[in-house]
């Protein structure tokens, strides 16, 4: 009888330890440049913090995350990517109107390394088994699955010239490695972090070719 | 019997306790923040107005544009009052303000195309649902250039701004307009109806300075008078937008409670 239980405990354990797939960064880290004020991305932890900083979520428990900050709301600013570029190579003037719906919002960037993975559900971007609510994160990093953009912007382009949008702006960031225990089994571990936009600018060049 | 006054008894006790529920639950208040901005358009022909407003229920009537039976501003005693078609509701973001979770709704209205200048100094916005509720909420202010002819005496070749450092409110402090040659003198430059601001020539760039005030400000036109009596405008630009727009706009707040 206790054989058959130790079995199905087992059985159970590695079901639910099996590592989730790897899927890492999301947009922001595809961005031209963000500079902190202090700290690092979790793109530049070394072997070794990593190291010192798993240290801090290893020790087993029945179930559940582990969780350890290693940034909190660091302020940042970013160059982000040419939002749209037009050349008019026409011989007049065109009135130019450029309209953007994003369904989803690049307000919140998620990105995760090891076995910890960033998965979308209802249109949003989530960390995989819930490690979201478990970081506590202030009111601010949250964004609703209904959360989208819109930009338009009309204007005239003259001939021979070239029109690009820039993104850039300030943000804060949040990261740290966390370790989730099913059974006293460590199932997932790796970094987190959460990357949020407080303000946005927009920059609108003309340049003649 | 026995049985009879136990069920009697328990279905007295489930009752009673469904009523102190009941009493005891906490009724959010339905609320809609506005938050006093400067409006300033060019009028053109399908010009576009957003407003956004803030609902701390999502499913109420003024999140659906089919609610809507007729909205128009105008200023406190209605001496002046301009319609604008609502074209669309759109939702924004989410955000926290006292303790509540407010959704940001974006109010997309057709601007009217005016042949002359409009200003109205305390811009109120009243709304008549098709439930016949009505509503008037404070948004702060609004201008309306008119400009027939712009001319392109400016080879502008970058548009920006920024806010105050080191302050959140989402209002510009500078707007940064660089170019490559400057061939006719400035005069004065305005963002809006009689708003004229300062600014300064430095290396390519003219930076307007916008004085503070009690209002969020991130869309302006720029009216340039040149000494020649030219005129340039260069439309419409959304420099910057925010996310946490209640959490530092404290006074500019305006609270009303709903039906």
């Amino acid at each position: 009888m206790m054989k058959k239980l130790i079995f199905t405990c087992l059985l159970f354990g590695f079901l639910f330890a099996y590592p989730n797939v790897v899927s890492a960064d999301t947009g922001y880290q595809s961005y031209e440049s963000i500079t902190l004020t202090e700290g690092k991305l979790l793109e530049n932890y070394t072997k070794d913090e990593y190291k010192d900083y798993y240290s801090h979520v290893d020790s087993r428990k029945f179930l559940g995350w582990r969780i350890y900050k290693v940034n909190t709301n660091i302020k940042l600013s970013y160059i982000s990517e040419t939002l749209f570029s037009y050349y008019n190579d026409g011989y007049t003037p065109i009135e130019y109107t450029y309209k953007l719906d994003r369904k989803v919002t690049s307000k919140l960037g998620l990105s995760a390394s090891g076995t910890i993975g960033v998965d979308f559900k209802n249109d949003r971007k989530v960390f995989t088994f819930d490690l979201e609510a478990q970081l506590k994160l202030t009111a601010e990093y949250t964004v609703s699955s209904e959360d989208k953009e819109s930009i338009e912007i009309k204007l005239d382009v003259d001939p021979g010239t070239q029109v690009d949008l820039y993104i850039y702006g300030e943000g804060k960031i949040t990261n740290g490695v966390a370790a989730r225990y099913v059974f006293w089994i460590r199932a997932n571990r790796g970094g987190f972090e959460v990357f949020i936009v407080t303000t946005q600018y927009q920059r609108l060049e003309k340049v003649r070719i | 019997m026995k049985s009879f006054l136990f069920y009697v008894t328990v279905i007295i006790l489930v009752s009673a306790l469904v009523i102190i529920i009941k009493q005891n639950e906490v009724m959010i208040e339905k609320r809609v923040l506005t938050v006093a901005q400067y409006y300033s358009y060019r009028s053109v022909e399908e010009g576009r107005m957003e407003v956004p407003i803030y609902l701390n229920e999502e499913k109420h009537p003024l999140s659906n544009p089919e609610s809507y039976l007729n909205i128009y501003f105008s200023n406190l005693d209605e001496s002046k009052k301009i319609e604008m078609p609502l074209k669309d509701i759109q939702y924004g973001h989410v955000e926290t303000y006292l303790n509540g979770i407010y959704h940001q709704y974006l109010l997309m209205l057709e601007l009217p195309y005016l042949d002359h200048d409009f200003l109205i100094e305390d811009l109120y916005m009243h709304i008549e649902l098709i439930n016949m509720d009505q509503y008037s909420f404070y948004l702060g202010s609004f201008s309306l250039v008119y400009l027939a002819d712009s001319e392109d005496v400016l080879d502008w070749t970058g548009l920006n701004g920024s806010k105050e450092e080191h302050h959140f409110l989402s209002r510009l402090k500078e707007i940064y307009i660089d170019y490559e040659t400057m061939v006719e003198e400035i005069d004065r430059i305005e963002i809006g109806v009689n708003m004229e601001v300062l600014f300064t020539i430095q290396g390519n760039r003219i930076t307007l300075d916008i004085p503070v005030a009690d209002y969020l400000l991130n869309d302006v036109p720029i009216i340039i008078y040149y000494a020649n009596h030219q005129i340039q405008i260069i439309d419409n630009f959304r420099y910057l937008v925010d996310y946490q727009i209640l959490k530092e706009s404290g006074p500019l707040i305006n609270l009303y409670a709903l039906n």
